[in-house]
């Protein structure tokens, strides 16, 4: 009696202790994994993730929407607040651009976010190193802006040097006639080994290719000679 | 039978080819026709792939999943595309009778490459539904 | 459909083994392959069942060289020749310019040719093409058999099953030994560069 409520105690026991451990990890994944209703950025995860796979006017979006939502939850958090607005600045170039977007905003998207969940789930970061995270990822915010800009200019001297380009073609080449070149038509072969074996196969491909052609010129006559019979 | 591109035509290709996919840090590019001949091609100056059996089997490989997408009543599936554990395979099809294929590292997301393919496949059916083409 | 490069100045040619299950079309190519090694750069693609037969086809893509100022890209396959798979046959005779029925001399094999080359023509009909137009050669593999005591058809007897009407070049052939395996191809390139020919003007 006593050692079966013994061992009950003892299940009892490390079940509590491994739905509600004190450890970090425990935490995280009970934050993640465990009662989902309680983690407000589900939704977000999920359609970020979802971004991997497809980015279209819908995803983007619901992923302008979510954030707006949080931003709102998140109010009184300067530093979770200026995470979402990374993200929503993000997310509004990335839908007016789609396809023109800079390819380091994707994966600033993903890094902000993983940064941002690392702050909201750990319980046990600081203040400082929660500034830490979000100033890393506004500097490379800002360096994607200086990205962006540079390859705008870029393309707008491209843009204007093809103007310039279409201008000259315009004025017709006349009297170029392009040089005629006669090349052998033997097909090229380069050997290395010596063997007699290498020969033979070397001159067979070559004789082949020698009866191709003239088989070609023999049935090329042929066809011409049909098609005066068909005119008849 | 057969049929052409201009020069004109392939320059243009060519160009989107490059300035779209390649300089986006893509490795390889294809653009083939059903039949598994190859239109045109450009790479990041490192890939060595054999092509000419590539585009055989994404030929035939696009072919074999049409059938298939027909089977189960599907017109045809928007995403075909293979991951590999460094290297990954998208096919985007281009009109009716063309394939671009690309072959990117994991440094590129698929959701971002599907975005700038899509772009690109607009460009190269203006340019292939042009009336240069015969 | 051959496609014709304006600005690398070459073409491409898609030439098709077809014919009944184990007939010696894998065989053609194969012995086509191990003869040229040293000139053919490329590997030949096989894809096959466990039971060494073909399952979606076999690839092998040589040069020729120059013809009419173009680089001229010759595209061997093969298509799995067992009946049920018929509908990877289609996929892969898609743009097909130029055919070698691959025929099996041997006796027991008579009908399978018949239908395989019924097969052809409505399978080439499905992409608006006719048997009687598209380049075509004629092969009657095995003929090696014969001295092994295993009865086969007789060269006359294969044109009047399969021939009578196309009136197509035809070879006796033997795959295995490479006997008129280089002449049936040099026959189909041939023909089939001369029926575009006119577009490489």
């Amino acid at each position: 009696m006593v050692s079966e409520k013994d061992s009950l105690n003892t299940q009892v026991e490390n079940r509590l202790e491994n739905l509600f451990g004190e450890s970090e990890t425990n935490s995280l994944v009970a934050a993640e994994g465990g009662d989902l209703e309680y983690y407000p950025f589900r939704i977000l995860k999920s359609i970020v993730l979802s971004m991997d796979w497809e980015i279209n006017d819908e995803v983007l979006s619901k992923f302008i929407e979510q954030i707006d939502g949080l931003k709102d939850t998140y109010k009184e958090d300067k530093i979770l607040l200026l995470f979402l607005q990374i993200l929503r600045s993000l997310g509004i170039y990335i839908k007016a651009k789609k396809g023109g977007a800079h390819p380091n905003a994707f994966k600033i998207v993903n890094s902000v976010f993983t940064r941002l969940e690392k702050v909201v789930l750990s319980k046990s970061l600081s203040e400082a190193s929660k500034k830490k995270m979000l100033f890393a990822e506004l500097s490379k915010f800002k360096e994607l802006r200086g990205q962006i800009a540079r390859s705008d200019s870029d393309r707008a001297k491209k843009k204007q040097a093809a103007k310039e380009i279409v201008k000259k073609k315009k004025i017709p080449e006349a009297g170029q006639v392009p040089a005629m070149v006669h090349k052998k038509e033997d097909v090229q072969v380069g050997f290395t080994a010596p063997g007699m074996q290498v020969y033979e196969g070397k001159d067979l491909f070559m004789n082949a290719v020698e009866d191709i052609k003239n088989l070609i010129r023999s049935e090329f006559a042929v066809l011409r000679e049909d098609l005066k019979l068909l005119k008849r | 039978m057969s049929y052409t591109l201009s020069e004109e035509q392939l320059s243009e290709i060519e160009e989107i080819l490059q300035h779209d996919l390649i300089d986006l840090g893509v490795h390889c590019v294809f653009l083939i026709d059903m039949a598994g001949n190859i239109i045109a091609n450009h790479d990041n100056g490192e890939s060595n792939h054999d092509i000419y059996s590539l585009a055989a089997l994404a030929a035939g490989n696009f072919g074999a999943v049409t059938a298939m997408a027909k089977i189960i009543g599907e017109g045809e599936f928007s995403l075909l595309f293979h991951k590999g554990e460094k290297e990954n395979i998208h096919f985007s099809k281009v009109l009716s009778d063309y394939l671009l294929i690309i072959i990117f590292g994991n440094d590129i997301s698929l959701g971002f490459l599907r975005l700038k393919v899509a772009d690109a496949v607009e460009k190269t059916k203006r340019i292939l539904g042009s009336p240069d083409a015969e | 459909m051959a496609f014709i490069n304006m600005k690398k100045k070459e073409v491409q040619v898609k030439i098709v083994y077809y014919g009944p299950g184990r007939g010696g079309k894998t065989s053609n190519l194969e012995y086509i392959y191990k003869k040229f090694r040293e000139r053919i750069q490329s590997e030949m693609i096989t894809v096959k069942t466990h039971g060494d037969r073909t399952l979606f086809f076999d690839f092998l893509p040589f040069d020729i060289g120059k013809i009419s100022g173009y680089d001229v890209k010759i595209q061997l396959y093969t298509v799995p020749g067992q009946v049920k798979y018929n509908a990877t046959r289609r996929l892969v005779l898609r743009g097909v310019d130029g055919i070698v029925f691959v025929a099996d001399s041997m006796v027991v094999r008579k009908d399978k040719n018949v239908l395989s080359i019924k097969n052809l023509e409505e399978n080439l009909s499905d992409y608006k093409k006719s048997i009687s137009k598209i380049p075509l050669v004629l092969q009657y593999n095995k003929i090696d058999l014969a001295e092994q005591g295993i009865p086969v058809l007789s060269f006359e007897e294969m044109e009047k099953d399969l021939n009578s009407v196309l009136k197509a070049p035809s070879f006796s052939a033997s795959a295995i030994t490479g006997v008129n395996v280089v002449q049936t191809m040099k026959k189909i390139i041939a023909m089939t560069i001369a029926s575009i020919k006119q577009e490489l003007k």
